[in-house]
């Protein structure tokens, strides 16, 4: 990767365009040049996971994505963007879809799980399959991302090759989530899967210590010819910031990813680095609770929303650049409306004063927020929403709390106005039918609206692509009038690396899978 | 003396024992709970009460708590509801690295506030004693973290190093091992020296002051004599007592340290602990930092009779 995304500030109004050209051009790794075998890459992760089961709760998501398999996968490498989301054969090497509700997966032959008591490098079949599928289905409370697999009817082993899996509906979104490293295939053994981490994966767990470092040992039987390069690779936990960019000045870290731009901005200036910049999915926003008056009233929150510089905002989130997200971040790609054109996110005083009066609100009214205290970027949007709307007469007091607190509050529903984020997920799926559905478990801010439902059921209904784009975008548009999750922006990201790092390119799914396609030339 | 020995040892039991109760019901009473942390992406009511279940946190609080009592008397600390591992496992993982930063710290606190402290006393208005308060001040007023943060900084850009990441044990490799806890020992010693620089050029004064300082010197005893022999062993008692209560904040204060020089101590396992409510972890970890305490503070209170052979226990 030896050129460097170079994008400098054209205006605000055209950041997204700028953006999106920025990815369309060609990647930054030279074709010519091949892999090397060997090497050591360090690189880092904010914090433990909890433990490293990837069927229970979502802390393992980073660190087993090099250990597992899926049945299909994320494309990752130079030749895919970020903002694209290409699912590719991973232990089925082919499926069928013979109707709607039916896949049948044909998995590939000779793929063999870590030479590591008690599985001991044997072949996966199958089995291993039908037992992963009974944990990703499990009746456990730890089982968090059920959700995502809950569509299925039935499974079964067809032959020791061979997984046949029944819908119970239409399920368009089904293939991203086998994507997920919640559809990781384990060994059906005596595990203890939160204490040891046994794929058929590129990388090998070979030791961590808590809050210290996870060190990964190359596969040697890895069924991806010539793949992975690397020897080892070894993910520090740092949780500073400042930490972070002074181990990787001084080389005690080879890669650093996910660094909003404002931070990134001072090392790239200090030259020697190469960096990428890209769009990420987390869609900073305040869900507003329309249970609680007068955020009843659809006028009030179209007041807010209109109320917002969303613009001023994605740009204070990303130190210097970001981007506008609608209901379904720009990130997604295809699947975002472009927020230009969505109804009620270009700022209008004058309207939002109007749509208050009609609201029967002329001297304006007074919202209470509550958002984490960490990430910042809770703060950052609570302050701006505080400022922009004090000018069309909505008074917004807000609170900074714990994690913990923030999650109670959630649970409960028990707020007003929510600065959060959302879950990350490469389909518009999740962004709208979790959030919005009024039988969804996600929908924490009481929203209910028949239309609202059909469109979203449509949407994941529909396996015609083309179609199903068409009622992503009627849905975006139509719970973007409803006014209730108000979407801000996202800061642009940026990956750092040193020239001798090659072929690293950020995934917004699985940070640390793009690792198994990197290579060291020192 | 046994009398007194036995006598602090209840005393300390009993302080535990409220510790214990404390620490168990405080963290309670913190809003939000790991269970709400974990399931809330879930929504799921149903889940959570199951969870609590798993857990034993639907039993009545009294209960909850002689289970864990027993437990802890029996050496068992529980296991961490975010970890899944023996709370005693993490905390004996973490401690070799707050117990070398500690002892490091405190090792050239007093390599700074000793002699500067003494020069300072015994050579008030002189150029040593100037130095002493102005390392004083600076040590107290400037916050440390802030030094860590810019000493991180510049020698990333200007020498392109920083200390090795994560904590590498002096049996893997001395050199990488003191190469690591160099800086933040000397950020946090020098921090902790302006404090103990200060109690020791003051009771150094006030010492100075006595009767039998102004007979040895007029004994025509050597100034050093005087100094080291006389004056400083009867300076020693608060001194001692500020040490131990330095080394106590170490054990698990110095978090932001720990935290910006990528080193897992006790103090950054409680701060996690704390933000994922992890009760057993919290609590755990709070009584282990209480018998240090109580240990500690027992030592000094021993170490006082043999610094001042005056002090006699009753």
């Amino acid at each position: 990767m030896k050129a460097v995304w170079k994008m400098h500030a054209l205006g605000v109004l055209c950041a997204t365009v700028v953006l999106a050209a920025g990815f369309l051009a060609p990647a930054g790794s030279a074709p010519a040049e091949t892999s090397r075998r060997g090497g050591i890459l360090n690189a880092t992760f904010s914090s433990d996971p909890a433990h490293l089961d990837p069927h229970r709760g979502t802390t393992a998501q980073n660190f087993v994505p090099l250990v597992y398999n899926g049945l299909v996968r994320f494309k990752t490498g130079t030749e895919v963007r970020v903002d694209e989301y290409v699912i590719e054969p991973d232990l089925a090497e082919r499926w069928e879809q013979p109707n709607p509700t039916t896949y049948v997966f044909r998995l590939r032959r000779g793929v063999r799980f870590h030479n590591v008591p008690p599985v001991g490098g044997r072949e996966l079949t199958s089995d291993d399959v039908i037992w992963s599928l009974e944990r990703m289905l499990a009746e456990d409370p730890e089982n968090i991302k059920r959700d995502l697999f809950s569509v299925i009817k039935s499974y079964e082993a067809v032959d020791k090759y061979t997984v046949r899996i029944i819908l119970k509906e239409p399920f368009a979104p089904f293939l991203d989530n086998l994507a997920t490293v919640f559809a990781s295939i384990v060994p059906r053994a005596e595990i203890d899967y939160k204490r040891v981490a046994v794929g058929s994966g590129p990388f090998m767990l070979d030791s961590f210590t808590r809050g210290v470092r996870y060190v990964y040992k190359r596969h040697p039987q890895y069924y991806e010819s010539g793949r992975p390069a690397l020897d080892e690779i070894v993910i520090h936990i740092l949780r500073d910031f400042a930490t972070r960019a002074a181990a990787l000045r001084a080389g005690r870290v080879d890669v650093v990813d996910l660094l909003p731009f404002g931070q990134a901005q001072p090392i790239i200036r200090e030259g020697g680095l190469q960096s990428e910049k890209y769009q990420g999915i987390f869609s900073v926003h305040a869900r507003l609770n329309v249970s609680r008056p007068p955020l009843d009233n659809e006028k009030v929150r179209q007041a807010m929303s209109v109320a917002l510089n969303r613009q001023a905002m994605a740009i204070a989130l990303g130190g210097g650049e970001g981007v506008v997200n609608g209901p379904v971040p720009t990130g997604l790609g295809k699947w975002a409306v472009d927020w230009r054109h969505l109804p009620f996110f270009q700022r209008d005083v004058a309207k939002a004063k109007a749509l208050l009066r009609e609201a029967g609100f002329p001297n304006g009214v007074t919202v209470e927020a509550v958002g984490g205290i960490s990430p910042d970027n809770r703060r950052i949007i609570l302050e701006a929403m505080k400022a922009q709307m004090a000018q069309v007469g909505i008074t917004l007091n807000f609170r900074l709390v714990d994690t913990a607190t923030v999650q109670r509050v959630r649970f409960q529903k028990d707020f007003m106005i929510l600065a959060d984020n959302f879950t990350l997920s490469s389909d518009p799926d999740s962004y709208l039918f979790l959030e919005y559905h009024s039988k969804s478990s996600g929908n924490v801010g009481n929203y209910a609206d028949p239309e609202v439902d059909r469109f979203l059921e449509a949407q994941r209904r529909e396996v015609d692509p083309a179609k199903r784009l068409a009622l992503v975008h009627q849905a975006s548009m139509l719970v973007a009038r409803r006014g209730w999750i108000l979407t801000t922006g996202d800061p642009i990201y940026v990956s750092l690396a040193h020239p001798y790092v090659k072929g690293f390119r950020h995934s917004n799914i699985n940070q640390y899978l793009p690792l198994k396609n990197v290579w060291v030339d020192r | 003396m046994q009398q007194y020995l036995l006598n602090r040892v209840v005393l300390g039991l009993a302080a535990l024992l409220g510790l214990s109760l404390l620490a168990f019901g405080l963290i309670r009473l913190v809003p939000g709970d790991y269970l709400m942390a974990q399931l809330a992406e879930s929504g799921n009511v149903a889940d959570l009460a199951a969870a609590r279940a798993q857990l034993g946190l639907d039993r009545p609080f009294a209960a909850q708590y002689v289970t864990w009592l027993a437990g802890v008397l029996r050496g068992d600390l529980g296991i961490s509801f975010w970890s899944k591992r023996p709370v005693a496992d993490d905390l004996l993982a973490a401690l070799p690295v707050s117990l070398q930063l500690a002892v490091m710290a405190m090792l050239l606190s007093m390599a700074l506030a000793l002699p500067f402290g003494a020069v300072g006393a015994a050579r008030r208005g002189g150029a040593a004693d100037y130095a002493g308060r102005l390392l004083s001040f600076g040590g107290l007023s400037i916050p440390h973290f802030w030094i860590a943060t810019l000493v991180l900084l510049y020698t990333s850009i200007w020498f392109r190093w920083v200390p090795p990441l994560g904590y590498i044990s002096p049996r893997a490799s001395l050199a990488q091992n003191l190469e690591q806890f160099v800086i933040p020992a000397a950020i946090l010693g020098i921090h902790l020296s302006a404090r103990s620089l200060r109690l020791v050029r003051s009771s150094l004064l006030d010492v100075l002051q006595e009767d039998y300082v102004r007979t040895a010197w007029a004994k025509g005893l050597a100034g050093r004599r005087v100094l080291w022999g006389h004056a400083f062993r009867n300076a020693l008692v608060p001194i001692l007592t500020i040490l131990g209560s330095q080394f106590t904040y170490l054990l698990s204060g110095s978090v932001i340290i720990e935290d910006i020089f990528s080193l897992s101590g006790v103090g950054r396992y409680v701060v996690e602990s704390i933000t994922h409510r992890d009760y057993p972890a919290v609590q755990g970890a709070i009584l282990f930092t209480g018998v240090v305490v109580v240990a500690i503070n027992l030592v000094i209170d021993l170490a006082y009779a043999w610094v001042d052979p005056r002090i006699r226990y009753r």
